[in-house]
């Protein structure tokens, strides 16, 4: 709207000759002028990063921060807004920073949906701002690589039937999980629940330790995953195997729950056993990066001795649309 | 103060500028101003709720209705259609003023405020004009800026449905923190780049106007005395007129070392032969062009360069006369620029060396007045033996005039002689203003017969008709006889109030020689030293400055300073190579000193004491950040600052680097006791802060008990 007012200004300087005019169209331009500069201005020494969540999940949303730092001495930074960008996947919400005082710095955190399990590239921040004047919008890119492993999407499953199913060779085996008793003491590793860790241990030991419960019952539950490609695999099977192992991924979780130890099988790995009392955090990770093979000259699934449950791709035919008239 | 409220006092600054520039040059009358200023003033208490509701919208869409009918009928009446654009736009803005719910409103406010300063171009040129677009160069980008900013937070505060989103607008709008005094100080020092920047557009736009569109501006002044006829007394009687109407610059003031501060530069206007007995008019109006000898307008013959040059700047005046110096033989008049094509200006000269000029820019004149030093000029004028009686008329009833002539002139043995013996004589009486009623008697005989006091037009219409009784072709003219200094624009200002009247009597073998019998104290106007005189006298030579450099500026001023640029560089690259050149040679025109420059280094330095200021409170003030807290996630927010204090107090405060999840973080893999609590804790505020997810009252209790444990309170 300014625009088209100063170019009315300007044709209508240009057609009376008014200096007046001409004095008002300066004025205009300079704005316009003005604008640009200031606007490069909020954007110099403007540093981004963030904060990535410890567990994200496909289809579920995660909160990332994003700390925006101004390093001018005098100058505040208004209305930035910040787009994290990610490779392969679009990047629907922004972060809004109204103002950043002159050497400070500013948090702020948006919710990501990733698509898809996996390895999320995020690679670089897009900061853009209209300010003074909202006329033009200037924007910067700031190269910053980070990877976010999501999980598969949980899902809502019927908790698996699992017998206390140890064998003899098992008995030695400490009965880890989530029951009242204190089973012992271990060193903390990625995953543990927070509220597990023995404080005054830790500090006696100088490093992080956590409780272990003894679990209610002493199952163990093997999923068997099928992630063998049939020939002519189409969308449909890609999309059903995403769902076997959003599926096989929340038996797991229900498992564990109820105190199962919790490992996987597919026909090229398996996965770490997880023990009762322990996160999830292992085999979820091992399920985000899984991946399909070919079924031709595939090993054969593994037949585990005890417990087992398999999960494997039911494709739905996706149905071809049909036009309807009348 | 709060956003919201600096966004409204900037807002109605700007419309305030904005409107009040449309009252400048007289197009709306006084009632209208008044209703104007009581609708912006009470616009101002239009807020809050009021204005969301339908029926206060529908009833100002309905008023600006009604208005738009009755402006039309108005005009199809036959009132001036600008009066009625300018009532329109005017209350389109009170419109808007009244309707602010949005930054879509005061974004129509600030394009209304620039329209109008665009249409009060068409209505003064006055100086008044130039400080109401100062004031928009240092509003606009305030207005500009805050402006946006209250978009983006509407934009990033959505007020959608859900009115926890809309109460979050207005408490950011309702927050002291965004912006403030520093914030305004900053924005105006912005103004200083910005006002060079539009200096340096309007020079450099090529001045090719089409000129279809111009609009004569602003109202000429009324100076009596050089129209048609002038009635004895009319006058006399401005003395204490200050409005300043011109301006001259005689020679060898370009470097004036220490001019006087008042002289009495007469600057001729016009004459008149015919006098009834209470009134001189003209017997012939007719006038013939002046012959153009490029820009040069010969009067008398062509100048030389021997001739003394007075610089001249003469106000739009109602009577477009040519003001010129005693024995001035010819003007130099620039031409008007139009389409980029110069085109002379018509000068016209009619009998009594009455000369006048076509104005159709109504932006007055600046002309170069070209004065001999050689006295046989004056013989090169001749007088038209058909046409001497016209200066020897009498009015009838004036014979005890004569004889007091006679009386005065005995044994004088020329013209000239008699000439200054009535001159002296005359020159005896007594200059006063007070007139008395002349009763039956024609008031130039009471005046020398009883009187003997009057003002300059008794003088010299008692002088002319005398020397007309002796047969001597006389002629009264009007003009203007005074100057004061004005230290600032390096001129001599010659104002209403100097307006005087003095004779021209043909002299054998001498040509017109002028005589002025008003007594040498003829009342001189009061004349101020303190700092409101110096202040006026600032005052005026901005005004001029305004005048001649930006309103009149056109395509020959462009090319001399593209010249003098030129030079300029030229110069600087010979200094460069060893050789010696005046950088001055081929300057601009203007060699008046401007105050411009003065002007912008006196707002740059307050500029620069106000930022210094704030800079300091700014530095004793701490710092608080720009805190934007959802409704819902308050309490979530109140516990994490908690939290931060408890962990502050125990040695281990969030470094201003880290965000909270990595703080948290860190004090877990550095073993922190209660770290996983402090986790816990910081990522469910994160979530309720940034991801929207409302905390039940238990799960807080909750996590406030886990705060207990990572902070005891003490016993």
């Amino acid at each position: 709207m300014f625009v088209l007012v100063t170019l009315g200004v300007g044709a209508a300087a240009v057609n009376t000759g008014n200096n007046l005019l001409y004095l008002v169209l300066g004025l205009m331009l300079s704005l316009i002028v003005l604008s640009g500069v200031l606007s490069d201005l909020v954007l110099w020494s403007i540093r981004a990063r963030r904060a990535l969540p410890a567990r994200a999940f496909a289809g579920s949303p995660c909160v990332i921060e994003l700390a925006l730092a101004n390093d001018k001495r005098w100058l505040p930074s208004f209305s930035i807004e910040v787009e994290d960008q990610a490779e392969a996947e679009h990047t629907d919400r922004r972060c809004y920073f109204l103002k950043v005082a002159a050497r400070a710095e500013q948090v702020a955190a948006y919710r990501r949906t990733p698509s898809r399990r996996g390895v999320l590239v995020l690679s670089r921040f897009r900061l853009s701002t209209r300010y003074p004047f909202g006329m033009f919008e200037k924007w910067r890119l700031i190269e910053d690589r980070a990877e976010l492993l999501v999980y598969p999407a949980l899902v809502p499953v019927v908790a698996p039937e699992i017998e206390d199913s140890l064998s003899a060779d098992d008995r030695g085996l400490v009965r880890r999980g989530h029951g009242p008793e204190v089973a012992g003491l271990r060193e903390h590793r990625d995953g543990d629940d927070a509220r597990a860790i023995h404080w005054r241990r830790t500090a006696a030991l100088g490093k992080l330790v956590v409780r272990e419960r003894e679990r209610e019952s002493g199952s163990r539950l093997t999923i068997v995953l099928d992630t063998a490609r049939p020939d002519g695999a189409d969308e449909a099977w890609h999309i059903a195997l995403e769902l076997a192992i959003s599926r096989a991924a929340s038996l797991a979780d229900r498992a564990l729950r109820r105190g199962a130890a919790v490992d996987f099988v597919a026909r090229n790995g398996a996965s770490p056993i997880v023990l009762p009392g322990w996160p999830p955090d292992p085999i979820f990770r091992w399920l985000a990066r899984i991946s399909a093979i070919a079924s031709a000259g595939a090993p054969p699934l593994p037949s585990p001795r005890g417990a087992s449950l398999l999960v494997a791709p039911d494709p739905v035919p996706i149905e071809p649309r049909r036009e309807t008239g009348s | 103060m709060s956003f919201a409220s600096l966004h409204k006092w900037v807002t109605f600054l700007m419309a305030g500028l904005g409107l009040g520039s449309l009252f400048l040059g007289g197009e709306l009358t006084l009632p209208v101003r008044i209703v104007i200023l009581f609708a912006y003033l009470a616009s101002m208490l239009a807020e809050g709720s009021r204005v969301h509701e339908p029926g206060w919208q529908r009833g100002w869409n309905i008023a600006l209705l009604a208005l738009l009918g009755l402006e039309l009928v108005r005009g199809v009446l036959g009132e001036p259609p600008l009066a009625l654009a300018l009532e329109f736009t005017a209350a389109l803005q009170i419109s808007r003023l009244a309707n602010r719910r949005a930054a879509a409103e005061h974004q129509q406010i600030a394009i209304l405020a620039f329209l109008h300063l665009c249409a009060a171009t068409v209505l003064s040129t006055e100086l008044a004009y130039g400080a109401a677009f100062l004031g928009f160069v240092v509003v606009a980008p305030w207005m500009l800026a805050l402006t946006h900013l209250r978009s983006e937070i509407e934009g990033h505060y959505p007020g959608d449905p859900d009115p926890k989103r809309a109460a979050d607008v207005r408490r950011v709008l309702a927050s002291k923190r965004v912006v403030g005094g520093a914030f305004l100080a900053g924005t105006a020092a912005l103004s200083v780049p910005l006002f060079v920047m539009t200096a340096a557009l309007f020079v450099a736009f090529p001045r090719v106007g089409l000129g279809w569109l111009s609009f004569g501006r602003g109202s000429p002044t009324h100076v009596a005395g050089f129209g048609g006829d002038v009635t004895l007394g009319q006058v006399g009687l401005v003395r204490d007129d200050p409005t300043i109407v011109l301006r001259v610059i005689p020679p060898g003031l370009e470097a004036p070392s220490d001019p006087a501060p008042h002289v009495a530069i007469r600057m001729r206007g016009t004459s008149f032969d015919h006098y009834d007995g209470t009134r001189w008019s003209r017997t012939r109006r007719e006038a013939l062009p002046l012959p153009r000898e490029d820009d040069d307008y010969p009067i008398v013959r062509s100048p030389r360069s021997s001739d003394a040059r007075w610089e001249i700047i003469l106000d739009h005046l109602e009577d477009s006369v040519i003001f010129l110096p005693d024995r001035a033989i010819a003007v130099r008049v620039p031409p008007r620029v139009q389409s980029g094509i110069e085109i002379g200006r018509r000068l016209v000269g009619a009998r009594g060396l009455d000369i006048r000029y076509e104005d159709p820019d109504a932006l007055g004149l600046r002309y170069t007045a070209y004065v001999s030093a050689d006295p046989r000029d004056a013989l090169l004028t001749r007088i038209d033996p058909d046409e001497i009686r016209e200066d020897l008329q009498l009015p009838e009833g004036h014979e005890v005039i004569a004889d007091l002539a006679r009386a005065w002139t005995e044994g004088a043995r020329s013209d000239r002689e008699r000439a200054e013996r009535i001159e002296a004589r005359l020159r005896g009486f007594e200059y006063s203003l007070e007139m008395r009623d002349p009763g039956d008697r024609p008031p130039l005989v009471a005046f020398v017969t009883e009187w003997r006091r009057g003002h300059c037009e008794y003088f010299s219409t008692a002088m002319a008709i005398m020397l007309r009784t002796l047969g001597i072709p006389t002629r009264n003219v009007t003009g203007l006889l005074g100057g004061r200094w004005n230290q600032y624009g390096g001129y001599y200002s010659l104002t209403h109030g100097d307006a005087h009247s003095w004779v021209e009597a043909w002299i054998d073998g001498e040509g017109w020689v002028t005589f002025d019998p008003t007594p040498s104290g003829r009342g001189e106007l009061g004349i101020g030293a303190g700092l409101l005189d110096a202040l006026a006298q600032a005052l005026d030579a901005m005004r001029t400055s305004w005048e001649d450099d930006v309103v009149s500026f056109d395509l020959n001023e462009q090319r001399d300073i593209g010249r003098w640029i030129w030079h300029r560089f030229r110069s600087l690259r010979s200094e460069g190579a060893g050789g010696v050149e005046s950088a001055m040679r081929g300057g601009p025109a203007s060699v008046r000193p401007s105050l411009w420059p003065h002007a912008l280094a006196a707002l740059a330095l307050a500029f620069a004491v106000v930022l210094g200021a704030r800079v300091l409170r700014s530095r004793r003030a701490a710092r608080a950040k720009v805190e934007q807290i959802p409704e819902s996630a308050r309490e979530a927010v109140a516990l994490y600052r908690e939290l931060e204090r408890a962990l502050a107090a125990r040695g281990h405060a969030r470094p201003a680097s880290w965000t909270p999840r990595e703080h948290a973080e860190a004090l877990l893999a550095r073993g922190i006791a209660g770290a996983d609590g402090v986790l816990e804790i910081t990522e469910r505020y994160i979530e309720a802060r940034y991801g929207g997810v409302a905390i039940e009252a238990a799960e807080i209790a909750r996590l406030r008990a886990r705060m207990r444990e990572i902070a005891p309170r003490p016993e």
